[in-house]
């Protein structure tokens, strides 16, 4: 009898504690509110969406709102994230002013807060601005001081790594260029930051060209392809593509060539980019004419012209 | 530790038992309502058609229901034999000499057996022949006053049966009115017509006596004609004169000419043929309308406002309660991860490449 007792106390007590143990996983009221918050990160990812599909005014417009939504909840480092990529909307649709201001803003309060890492990421972007306007030796100071402030910023690290490859490059340092974009290159490939990697592909390949390394440079070009497909990334695509067909123009494979040449035009037309668009017409032009194919040459002529009309009359 | 329940088969019996009560109970009900249980006294009449009479035919007395039709069959001599019962509620109504009747509409809304009970003392027993009241020995009973033949109580019945009283009086008044119009009736007519003819008669006389005062009229009356023609002769005057008034008026010198400028903008305005009247009226008309509309339109947005405020209040609450739900589901645990956790903003990265490759 005393057991059968014992036992059904034992039943209760686990039923007791069963209860209480649900009752302490349920939400803890009173805890922060995030709401406008992460409304502010959505946002942003939306917007970081349409940047790379080229649409750098739509993308603009939302990263504002998302500003909005930082400044009004006072969130610090969404206010320099968002001004960081408000800066680069504005450098890639070359209103680089624009950009150099929300840059400069962003830089003020991340050293407000001492935030070196975020520090570090935007004077990365500034030192893009210099490069840009070839102030390469400005840069590498900038971005050789950033690096050491990048601390345990991976991501940060891989665009100064990556940006200092930019000057060495343009110093014509094609080895360092190389081992910079590799560094960077592996960093991106750890973090899975597919975008980014490409990038680093990319000018891996270019720096390996140069280099005169063009079957290896075939093989980063094809990476950088392969990552920007994985990123939906068009205007990426549609460069990898270029790459790999001025590789096989420099060696003579006039057919691979072709058939790159054309794919990235394709992918140009349907991004509206443009610029990218009249180079790759200019390269089928010259080579179609070296193949004697007068009627393509013509088209490409024709859609060259309509190009630079079009560019004109904007 | 077994949990039981003591005496569980005998509840479940007393319910089982209980169960069968409840169904007996009720067929019992049932059956009672149906007449299962009561005796029916059975009798026989005979019908020329079997139209009208199915079996299951209710039968009536006074109207209420006190038996049915059985059977009905086909004889040899082309009749049909009918047996029906009496409810043994009714049984002592069914006394010597009852006759059976049956009611057809005549507008065709059904048809309905009635009992005409007789009027013996004598009840009459079962599975006798009880004849139509339509038969010879149905007359034969109903002239001899042998039957309480009940008044019909179809309200159809009732007026095509009152129609022939009304018949009989129209025809009698028209008799009365014809012997007036002859002079041979009585009455407050026929003295009325006597009264006329007496009237023509004076009337007659009166027309004797004007024939010899009618010519003293006439002469009255041309010297009368005579007064009048002075008359119109001075209004002719008058018309001229007023005429020559007018034609002043008319003259471009003429005292309405002075008062109007011929090439002024109120002549100009005025002398267009009604058309800015016209157009005025029509002006007036249609702003009169659109006032009317605008009031209209007014008195409903003052008739709906209340409406439109409650509605909009109602979609702000329904809109509150419904971002509690949300939020209450998003923060379910079992749904998702409770609530919501904080994200972090990341900047944009897009490292340049260099186009010229």
């Amino acid at each position: 009898m005393k057991a059968k007792r014992a036992l059904a106390g034992s039943l209760i007590g686990i039923l007791i504690s069963i209860t209480l143990f649900a009752c302490s996983t349920s939400p803890k009221s009173g805890t922060a509110v995030y709401e406008r918050r992460n409304q502010a990160v959505g946002i942003a990812k939306k917007a970081e969406g349409l940047y790379a599909h080229g649409r750098y005014s739509e993308a603009l417009d939302l990263f504002k709102q998302a500003l909005q939504l930082d400044i009004a909840v006072d969130y610090d480092e969404g206010i320099i994230g968002t001004r960081v990529s408000m800066g680069k909307c504005y450098a890639a649709a070359n209103m680089d002013a624009q950009a150099a201001d929300e840059y400069e803003q962003a830089e003020r309060l991340a050293a407000r807060l001492g935030r070196a890492e975020l520090l570090a990421s935007v004077s990365s972007y500034q030192a893009e601005l210099k490069i840009k306007k070839g102030d390469y030796a400005a840069a590498q100071e900038q971005l050789l001081a950033a690096l050491k402030k990048a601390g345990q910023n991976r991501a940060a690290q891989a665009l100064i790594l990556h940006n200092l490859g930019l000057c060495a490059r343009a110093a014509e340092s094609h080895e360092e260029a190389a081992n910079y974009f590799s560094q960077a290159a592996a960093i991106n490939l750890d973090l899975k930051e597919r975008a980014e990697y490409a990038s680093n592909c990319y000018m891996l390949s270019a720096s390996l060209v140069k280099l005169g390394k063009a079957a290896v440079a075939r093989e980063w070009a094809l990476k950088a392809l392969g990552a920007d497909r994985e990123a939906e990334r068009s205007q990426g695509i549609a460069q990898d593509y270029y790459a790999l067909g001025k590789i096989e123009g420099a060696a003579q494979n006039a057919d691979e060539a072709l058939f790159y040449y054309e794919k990235s035009l394709n992918v140009c037309l349907v991004a509206n980019e443009a610029d990218l668009a009249a180079k790759v017409l200019a390269e089928l032009v010259s080579l179609c004419a070296e193949r004697g194919d007068e009627a393509s040459k013509a088209r490409y002529e024709g859609l060259l012209l309509e190009l630079k009309g079009l560019k004109a009359g904007k | 530790m077994k949990f039981r329940i003591k005496y569980a088969e005998q509840i479940t019996g007393a319910f089982l038992l209980l169960a069968i009560l409840a169904v007996c109970a009720v067929l019992a009900f049932i059956g009672i309502n149906h007449r299962w249980f009561s005796k029916n006294y059975y009798y026989k009449t005979e019908f020329e058609s079997a139209s009208n009479i199915s079996p299951g035919t209710s039968i009536y007395f006074k109207g209420f229901q006190v038996g049915s039709i059985a059977r009905t069959r086909l004889n040899k001599h082309n009749a049909v034999d009918v047996d029906f019962y009496i409810f043994d509620t009714y049984y002592d109504r069914v006394t010597e000499n009852s006759l059976i009747q049956l009611n057809v509409n005549p507008i065709g809304l059904g048809s309905q057996l009635v009992l005409v009970q007789g009027k013996g003392i004598k009840q009459l027993p079962e599975h006798s022949f009880i004849p139509r009241i339509d038969s010879e020995e149905g007359k034969r009973r109903v002239g001899m006053d042998l039957v309480d033949v009940p008044l019909k109580d179809d309200t159809i019945a009732q007026i095509i049966g009152g129609i022939n009283p009304l018949i009989r009086n129209f025809s009698d008044m028209a008799t009365g009115i014809g012997s007036a119009v002859k002079g041979t009736g009585t009455g407050s007519l026929a003295d009325a017509l006597r009264s006329a003819r007496g009237a023509f008669g004076s009337l007659e006389k009166v027309s004797a006596s004007m024939n010899d005062k009618v010519p003293g009229i006439l002469d009255d009356l041309s010297v009368t004609m005579n007064s009048v023609k002075d008359i119109s002769l001075k209004l002719e005057g008058i018309s001229s004169d007023v005429k020559q008034f007018s034609a002043a008026l008319s003259e471009p010198t003429g005292l309405a000419q002075r008062l109007v400028d011929p090439k002024g903008s109120l002549k100009t305005l005025l002398d267009d043929q009604n058309a800015l009247y016209d157009r005025v009226t029509s002006l007036l008309d249609e702003v009169n309308s659109t006032l009317v509309n605008v009031n209209s339109i007014s008195s409903r947005l003052n008739g709906e406002m209340p409406t439109l405020s409650s509605i909009l209040s109602e979609g702000k609450t329904t809109l509150e309660k419904a971002q509690d739900v949300l939020e209450g589901l998003k923060n379910n645990p079992i749904l998702k991860e409770g609530i919501p956790q904080k994200a972090d903003q990341s900047q944009l990265f897009d490292s340049m490449r260099d186009e010229e490759f």
